[in-house]
């Protein structure tokens, strides 16, 4: 990143590339920032597993809706959407928007990409099925959804349906950066989308995956990256120490949470379940993983729908609570009932290593109550999970990833929801999904989340814990850079050099 | 020509049996894929073990295989669904040259501390013991992370991991020599600790030799094939065994790959993979015999 001839060799290599995006980013590059960070797209091509979410977050890709900073859905590569009465909408698009290969985005080419992604990705089917749109207009667009939804706007900003057309060369999107050179999994060198506004302040990106956080601290202290993204919280000690570095800490839509496995004794008494809920000293889980806030929401705070999913600390009425329930304390300080300890499983995994500095607190806090805890790690979370081969099972997820409550709801907590792992069938929470399903208006929306979370609080089927804080670490070149958003916006169109 | 026939149906029942053991291990490739995108049910998971070919009986799956690597296809990743031959062909050189690199610097330290241990002892015998038990309670992570911090991180001599291949490479290739130079470094004090107690060794002595100059001259042979005998064994390293060092130093290399194939049950990558290694084996081993008859310093019949 430093001395004359590297740069002139970097203004050789791009200039090579140049052809390979359509001739994007002529003014391009001057400068190039260093990105290291822990995942990098698989493909292209966001009919493919989750690439539309990771072009999304290297400013690749864009949808049609997205989440702002503060939670709300805004209009991105549309203007606006309107609901009709029999059920389908039409959509209007930005008409000043090019992909990178300076093609305009026309109603024609996203309906066919809308089309196309929902039909080979079923990621893209989660919320409404498939989608299909056909063009009004240049701008104007018609989309009907296999599943009727009163919130197209947050469908639409899902990851998977980003906008991408296709050309000979491959897929083309319409993100602030576009691609010059791409490995699978391992490397992209990003360029300035010409045809996006501002291009010429954008630095050329390059992007490295480094799987682990404290190579990628060490490489962030040695000068190698110009931004580290999601940092171990032990290495920010060090970090911080360096005067030229910047570190900086940001809530993410993330929540740290426990779930209860109802199926068999003793969680199935919502007893034992509330128990266990008020035993828990979030303050003491945060103080453990260094970072991050107490939450007893189902939603980061930021978020208007942010309830109260989880009773307080309050162990003198958790022990009455298992009093009341049978488990009782021997002479050993142990509860037991007709003889059986009370003794439970606490499953996490490595993959979210502040899981794990959670299991000997949360284990010292049942322990005072008399609850004997095992705690146990699997390298197949969703697996362990889904069997239910577990009592406790720590879990960290986006509850919100395009904006809304339902998306959590409904993938964790219905009756027949390919993640109810708690084994769950609660009438009431089913109903309040089956309103959220009808609502589209977002006052109303926020109330049926809350009043969601409110029948989490009293049927304990999953405790939350924590909002957890990410941290990026940046050199003195990008200390304008502002993290939020999760991994989900990582590379955006404010990536600028302070000069 | 027997032995090449040999080494070959050895190779093909290897596969054979690697084929079916990977479908014994628990864990649905298609189920493990759509977790991964926070995807379930019973319908979703039909159409991926189609997709995937996992629906197949095994008589038919083994037969697609079969079929591709004749015509030299290895197939496509359950994973990311790409070609996994280029996938391969590109990470297969980081793997071996870390792997190879290592072992080979490995051993070049590990004789010249083997020898200078058997001959004056000292210093370098206390280095050799260091190293080998160092190699041994050391975890390679740890050992990784503090080259990282000392070299790039405190010092920034290196840049392991945005720098050019030659310079990505230095350290992965340290850390396994690391682990390497005390094997070898022991096993030669050994063998010429041995070879100090033979008569033809007491002979050059006698003949007016320096002992280091003996030993150099009469026992480097020895040494040499027991630095083969310890090498053999751990040539899988060139490919396979590096997985650590390369994921602490973000190298895209052919190990980590496996070993997240292995989480995914992804069948074709782990199937391609045994494949290379074990031709890799075989290969090296029928070098490394031919190498051993080469250097072997007793006299060969009517000689």
């Amino acid at each position: 990143m430093k001395g004359l001839s590297r740069r002139r060799a970097l203004l050789v290599v791009i200039g090579s590339l140049l052809p390979l995006v359509g001739g994007a980013a002529v003014h391009a590059q001057e400068t190039r920032v260093t990105v290291g960070q822990t995942f990098i797209a698989e493909s292209l091509d966001p009919t493919e597993g989750s690439a539309g979410w990771a072009l999304t977050s290297h400013g690749v890709a864009e949808t049609l809706f997205t989440v702002d900073r503060h939670g709300e859905i805004v209009p991105r590569l549309a203007e606006s959407i309107e609901p009709r009465d029999d059920g389908s909408w039409v959509l209007t698009l930005r008409a000043d928007r090019r992909f990178s290969d300076g093609t305009p985005v026309t109603a024609a080419e996203v309906a066919a990409a809308l089309t196309r992604v929902t039909d080979l990705n079923p990621a893209a089917r989660a919320s409404a099925g498939r989608l299909h749109a056909t063009a009004l207009s240049d701008h104007e667009l018609l989309i009907t959804s296999e599943r009727p939804t009163p919130v197209m706007a947050s469908v639409l900003a899902e990851w998977p349906l980003a906008i991408a057309r296709l050309t000979e060369r491959g897929p083309v999107f319409t993100g602030p950066f576009a691609v010059a050179e791409f490995e699978p999994g391992i490397r992209l060198l990003l360029v300035p989308n010409p045809y996006f506004p501002d291009a010429v302040r954008r630095p050329a990106v390059d992007l490295r995956r480094i799987a682990d956080g404290q190579a990628l601290a060490l490489g962030l202290k040695a000068g190698e990256f110009d931004l580290a993204f999601n940092l171990p919280s032990e290495a920010l000690g060090l970090l911080r120490a360096d005067p030229a570095l910047i570190v900086k800490s940001f809530p993410v839509g993330y929540q740290y949470m426990m779930w209860l496995n109802t199926r068999g004794e003793p969680l199935a008494d919502v007893r034992v379940r509330r128990a266990l809920a008020l035993a828990i000293d979030r303050d003491e889980l945060v103080k453990a993983i260094r970072a991050g806030r107490p939450s007893r929401s189902a939603y980061a705070d930021y978020f208007a729908f942010a309830g109260e999913a989880s009773p307080p600390h309050d162990p003198a009425a958790a022990a009455r609570l298992l009093d009341e329930a049978g488990w009782r304390v021997g002479p050993d300080g142990r509860r037991a009932r007709d003889g059986a300890p009370l003794t439970l499983s606490l499953w996490a995994y490595p993959q979210r290593p502040d899981l794990v500095t959670m299991q000997p607190v949360l284990k010292a806090q049942l322990a005072a109550l008399g609850i004997a805890v095992e705690t146990r790690l699997t390298e197949e979370p969703t697996s362990t999970a889904r069997a239910a081969a577990f009592d406790l099972m720590l879990w960290a997820q986006h509850t919100a990833p395009a904006g809304d409550p339902a998306f959590f709801l409904r993938l964790f907590l219905s009756p027949d929801a390919a993640n109810n792992f708690a084994g769950i069938d609660e009438p009431r929470l089913s109903k309040v999904l089956d309103r959220l399903g009808e609502a589209g208006e977002p006052a109303a929306r926020v109330a049926l989340a809350k009043e969601a979370q409110a029948v989490i609080a009293e049927t304990v089927p999953v405790v939350f814990l924590v909002t957890p804080e990410w941290h990026v670490g940046l050199s003195r070149r990008l200390a304008g850079y502002e993290p939020w958003g999760s991994d989900y916006y990582v590379i955006r169109e404010d990536l600028t050099v302070t000069r | 020509m027997f032995r090449a026939v040999v080494a070959g149906v050895g190779l093909a029942a290897f596969l054979l049996a690697a084929f079916l053991l990977l479908r014994i291990m628990p864990g649905d490739p298609a189920e493990l894929r759509l977790q991964r995108q926070d995807l379930g049910g019973a319908q979703l998971r039909v159409e991926m073990q189609q997709r995937l070919g996992t629906d197949q009986a095994l008589a038919e799956q083994l037969s697609v295989w079969i079929k591709g690597l004749l015509r030299g296809d290895l197939g496509r990743s359950f994973a990311s669904d790409r070609p996994l031959a280029a996938e391969l062909t590109r990470r297969l050189p980081w793997s071996f040259a870390v792997g190879m690199g290592g072992l080979a610097l490995g051993a070049m330290i590990g004789i010249v501390l083997g020898f200078a241990s058997a001959a004056r002892g000292g210093t370098a015998a206390l280095a050799g013991r260091a190293f080998a038990v160092a190699g041994q309670i050391l975890p390679s992570f740890g050992v990784a992370v503090v080259l990282l911090w000392l070299l790039a991180g405190h010092w920034q001599l290196v840049r392991p991991l945005t720098g050019p291949p030659a310079e990505r490479l230095l350290l992965p290739v340290l850390v396994v020599a690391f682990f390497a130079v005390g094997g070898f470094a022991r096993v030669v004090t050994r063998t010429l600790q041995q070879v100090e107690q033979a008569p033809f060794f007491t002979a050059a002595l006698t003949k007016g030799l320096g002992r280091s100059q003996a030993l150099r001259r009469h026992g480097g042979g020895h040494a040499m094939l027991a630095v083969l005998a310890v090498l053999t064994p751990q040539l899988g390293w060139a490919i396979g065994g590096t997985a650590v060092v390369e994921l602490v130093f973000g190298l895209p290399g052919l190990s980590v790959f496996v070993v997240e194939g292995l989480r995914n049950r992804d069948y074709p990558l782990l199937q391609a993979f045994l494949l290379i290694a074990g031709l890799w084996i075989l290969l090296a081993r029928g070098f490394v015999s031919m190498l051993v008859a080469w250097l072997d310093p007793r006299p060969r019949p009517f000689e």
